[in-house]
């Protein structure tokens, strides 16, 4: 039977993604008043965002054995792999763009 | 439980009769609330289309003088306010509270006096609004009231105020919304109705209400921090001492921009349950449209600052902003192919409720695309503050709310009258509107494109604009006529209408189950669900419910009840007794309504005195609240037998008290923000008057007393469980005293800092840091006082103990709060190099 705790794991990805997406904002923010330089803290950030999301997504797999229809599966997946996409969209911003412009 | 010779749906519905004649608004059963709030949120939905119509007049040629610019200002200040604040959300609200219990198959929701108290305070806070127009000062700040104009130096009036009294209102209907679906949606679903086999308007709901969690507390703070400034000149927002206007932006499109999608995300299921409805196949993708619907969701809280492109934000807050906002149209789209995909090959009928769906879809895409051009900044920068952005928001708006919500009330019309709308008049409103809507709205690009700024009350002659005004506003008495004859046909078809029989439109959902229109109780049963089509999947079974052959076919405790599951699997947990008609929930809005309305006009001893009536009647509630009904397991048909009553963390009463302190805690979060916010806009925090003005052993002090009450709450509580009575009072009684002693020194330090909260920013933030503490004291207080009461007149026992349990909660919040608030005063500016308010 899918527990609480399954279902709350499906839906964890997008979390995930704001709170880098804060993170990423409140490191600029940080980095712009005091002059530190922000790349390698984004780098490290965006890193271990992309690798929760990878490590959040494995436990799924366990949901493939007591729940044949799928649709916790899939959508946990579906979440991780949108929340992926978001992650690495917002990263490729941060690089691209300077950031106390 | 049934009188002796009664059947079971004869005791049904003798226990959920409704009250007759003017008792009947003492109801909280959500078949009446949910058309209260649906008829008064289209009442002000009228209100607002007749100032729409009132500025396109003023607009269709240059320098006409119908409307003066201060009129002007009011009437789009209200249109707005009214169109977003008190008629979308709101009525998005209307429509779950009542449709669905009907769709995941109980008799109510878990806290329908509370879903009362919740229309009450709406309707009063709406009206209250309203009332500005006779009393003056009406608001004319815009719909987002932007600071500085909306402070007390440039709006000395009470035009703010009202905005400000009205916005309350509509956030305590929108936290008791929230508590009753986040809840209700989770916990009272009918057996078997596991989450993938939930309709998608339940699980649109849900990440709605979830959404209200999070977005409404930064704009109660917004408005606290507006309020403050406005009456206690605590310079929140005035730059000139610490403040900063744009933290007004932020606080209110953090609330704004998830707003659009709290609209949009009902009125996108809306179209998802009615469109495989009309194609006669299921909805394709279904679980892709949950993820999406989850993901729209979540992403919605990434792009508040796109409204703030303009305001002059660094650069790469721009590129984050603008790289999230593009991002959301995945998720959106993912919902357009779901939809057009059910629709490719099928046969559909085309009566009202599916044009009303067709019309969303071309006028939504056409608001999506436009979206993701004003997603990119250079693109916004041209055509911000001009019609452009009215085009598309109107666009999204009325294309993803508007349109859905009338396919919606035409679909769902059989349920609460029995007859189904006449179709030729519903196709004449929907072609009205939808020509109208497109012969105003589309023309706005243009003019945008061409300069014509927005909030402007007229213009000069000769730049081109002329007859793109002039086409809007006939366009805009098109779509008015559109909407009067869907109302006149709604009211036509109330008493008149063709007789709609059993499920008249041939859905799967389970609203359709029953006969229409619906019964006081419900149903004449509770069906246990194997699909996520029950009424195409297994018609038998259902029919078998309807007949009252299923579950909960009789009251089995004397009063109305519903059903509690497990939140996942939906397994029978409880049976939950609900509350029947009084008037104390009406008296308690009226009373709150004293309150803030005494307080607009400055008339501080009527506000208090509608406080302690307010805080009275809340407490006699609170009293009657945590039922045990005499017998303790109840069969509930089928050989099922479960509890009546549960004090664990499964229980839905700890579930609504933990979704009320996440409300609680997210206000608090971003009132940390604005204190982080402001500290980063400073150069100096805090400012050389207050360095060093408080002894570290003081806060420390303070924080050790507020971590001793929490453990002796929680002492007591443990104890009392173990059958030791008189432990409750001593944990609870302690942590009151030790609360008194940290309001004390708190309150004698702060004064003794000489933390004047008028001379900067600085003080005042912390002065509502302190306060914030101090209330939440004050409110753990009061509930370990009702507890002990309660104890005392046998009402807690070691078994009956919910009450307990959220009054340690309430101790545990406003511990961890308060210590938080002492860490961040220590620790925050000393990492910034600053000397901080301690000496070490």
């Amino acid at each position: 039977m899918v527990s609480l705790r399954d279902a709350t794991l499906v839906v964890a990805a997008p979390g995930l993604w704001f709170g880098y997406f804060l993170l990423v904002y409140g490191v600029h923010a940080l980095a712009c008043r005091f002059l530190w330089p922000s790349g390698p803290v984004l780098a490290a950030v965006t890193a271990l965002t992309a690798a929760a999301l990878a490590a959040e997504a494995w436990p799924l797999r366990r949901l493939a054995r007591i729940e044949p229809a799928g649709f916790y599966r899939a959508a946990g997946l579906g979440l991780g792999a949108l929340s992926l996409l978001a992650t690495l969209w917002v990263a490729a911003t941060s690089w691209m763009v300077p950031p106390c412009g | 439980m049934s009188a002796p010779g009664e059947s079971g749906r004869e005791a049904l519905n003798r226990v959920w009769a409704q009250p007759r004649g003017w008792r009947y608004f003492s109801e909280v059963n959500n078949t009446a609330v949910g058309l209260w709030y649906l008829a008064a949120g289209l009442g002000f939905f009228a209100v607002a289309g007749v100032l729409a119509l009132l500025m396109r007049l003023q607009l269709a040629w240059p320098w006409m003088g119908f409307l003066g610019p201060e009129a002007y200002n009011q009437v789009f200040t209200m249109h707005g306010t009214i169109m977003m604040v008190v008629f979308a959300v709101p009525i998005m609200e209307a429509v779950a509270v009542y449709v669905l219990p009907q769709m995941l198959g109980v008799r109510d929701l878990p806290f329908p006096r509370l879903s009362s108290y919740g229309f009450w305070c709406y309707l009063l806070g709406g009206l209250l609004l309203l009332s500005s127009f006779l009393f003056g000062p009406v608001p004319n700040g815009g719909w987002f009231m932007y600071t500085p104009l909306s402070g007390p130096e440039y709006t000395p009036g009470l035009n703010t105020d009202f905005w400000l009294l009205g916005l309350t209102f509509i956030e305590i209907s929108a936290v008791a919304a929230c508590i009753e679906l986040i809840v209700g949606i989770m916990k009272t679903r009918a057996p078997g109705m596991s989450l993938d086999r939930m309709p998608i308007l339940g699980w649109a709901f849900l990440t709605v209400a979830v959404m209200i969690l999070f977005a409404f507390p930064p704009l109660l703070l917004g408005d606290v921090l507006l309020e403050a400034e406005r009456v206690l000149d605590w310079p929140f927002f005035d730059a000139g001492r610490g403040g900063d206007p744009l933290l007004w932006q932020h606080l209110f499109w953090f609330f704004g921009h998830p707003e659009v999608y709290i609209i949009f995300l009902p009125g996108a299921a809306m179209v998802s349950t009615i469109l495989p409805t009309f194609c006669g196949r299921p909805l394709v993708g279904h679980q892709w449209v949950v993820v999406a619907t989850i993901a729209t969701g979540i992403l919605s809280f990434g792009l508040w600052v796109h409204h703030m492109f303009a305001a002059g934000i660094p650069l790469l807050s721009l590129s984050l902003f603008s790289a999230a906002s593009m991002a959301v149209a995945i998720p959106s789209g993912i919902q357009v192919f779901a939809w057009l995909a059910t629709l490719w090959g099928a046969r559909p009928r085309w009566d009202t409720p599916f044009l009303f769906v067709i019309g969303f879809l071309v006028i939504f895409v056409i608001g999506g695309l436009t979206g993701v051009m004003v997603a990119s900044v250079p693109f916004d920068w041209q055509v911000t503050d001009t019609h452009f952005v009215v085009a598309h928001f109107h666009y999204v708006l009325i294309g993803g709310a508007i349109f859905p919500l009338f396919g919606a009330l035409t679909y769902w019309f059989p349920l609460p009258s029995g007859r189904l709308m006449d179709e030729t008049v519903g196709k004449w409103s929907f072609w009205l509107m939808f020509v109208g809507f497109n012969v105003t709205f589309f023309p706005l690009h243009v003019l945008g494109l061409l300069g014509m700024p927005r909030r402007v009350y007229t213009y000069p002659g000769g730049l081109g604009w002329e007859w793109l005004n002039l086409t809007a506003t006939i366009g805009a008495f098109v779509l008015g006529a559109g909407v009067a004859v869907f109302f006149a046909n709604l009211a036509w078809s109330w008493k008149r209408g063709r007789p709609a029989g059993h499920d008249p439109w041939k859905a799967g959902t389970l609203e359709w189950a029953g006969p229409t229109p619906l019964t006081d109780s419900g149903g004449a049963s509770v069906p246990r669900v194997r699909s996520l089509h029950p009424l195409w999947d297994q018609p038998a079974e259902m029919a078998a419910a309807a007949r009252g052959e299923a579950l909960m076919c009789r009251p089995t405790t004397h009063g109305r009840e519903t059903l509690r599951v497990s939140a996942v699997s939906a397994e029978p947990q409880q049976v939950i007794q609900v509350s029947g008609p009084g008037w104390s929930q009406v008296a308690a809005a009226a009373a709150t309504a004293v309150m803030f309305g005494a307080g607009t006009f400055h008339l501080w001893g009527v506000a208090a005195a509608g406080g302690v009536v307010t805080l009275a009647l809340l407490t006699r509630w609170a009293w009657h609240s945590d039922r045990q009904p005499p017998m303790a397991r109840v069969d509930i048909g089928q050989g099922i037998v479960v509890p009546t009553y549960a004090a664990d963390h499964s229980s839905h009463a700890w579930w609504a008290a933990v979704v009320a302190v996440l409300f609680d805690g997210a206000a608090y979060l971003a009132l940390l923000s604005a204190y982080v916010f402001l500290w980063l806009v400073n150069p100096v925090w805090p400012p050389p008057p207050w360095e060093g003005r408080i002894a570290l052993g003081d806060i420390l002090a303070g924080g050790g007393m507020l971590a001793v009450a929490a453990v002796l709450a929680h002492a007591g509580a443990g104890l009392h469980r173990r059958g030791r009575h008189w432990a409750l009072p001593a944990g609870l009684g302690g942590a009151v005293a030790v609360a008194v002693a940290v309001a004390w020194t708190g309150l004698s330090t702060l004064t003794a800092a000489d933390l004047g909260p008028t001379r900067h920013a600085f003080p005042a933030t912390v002065w509502v840091m302190a306060l914030y503490t101090l209330v939440h004291l004050g409110v753990a207080t009061l509930l370990a006082l009702l507890v002990l009461a309660r104890q005392a007149a046998g009402l807690v026992t070691p078994v009956r103990r919910m009450t307990v349990m959220m009054t340690v909660l309430a101790w545990d919040f406003a511990a961890f709060t308060g210590l938080a608030s002492m860490a961040m005063l220590v620790l925050w500016p000393a990492t910034g190099g600053g000397g901080g308010i301690c000496t070490w």
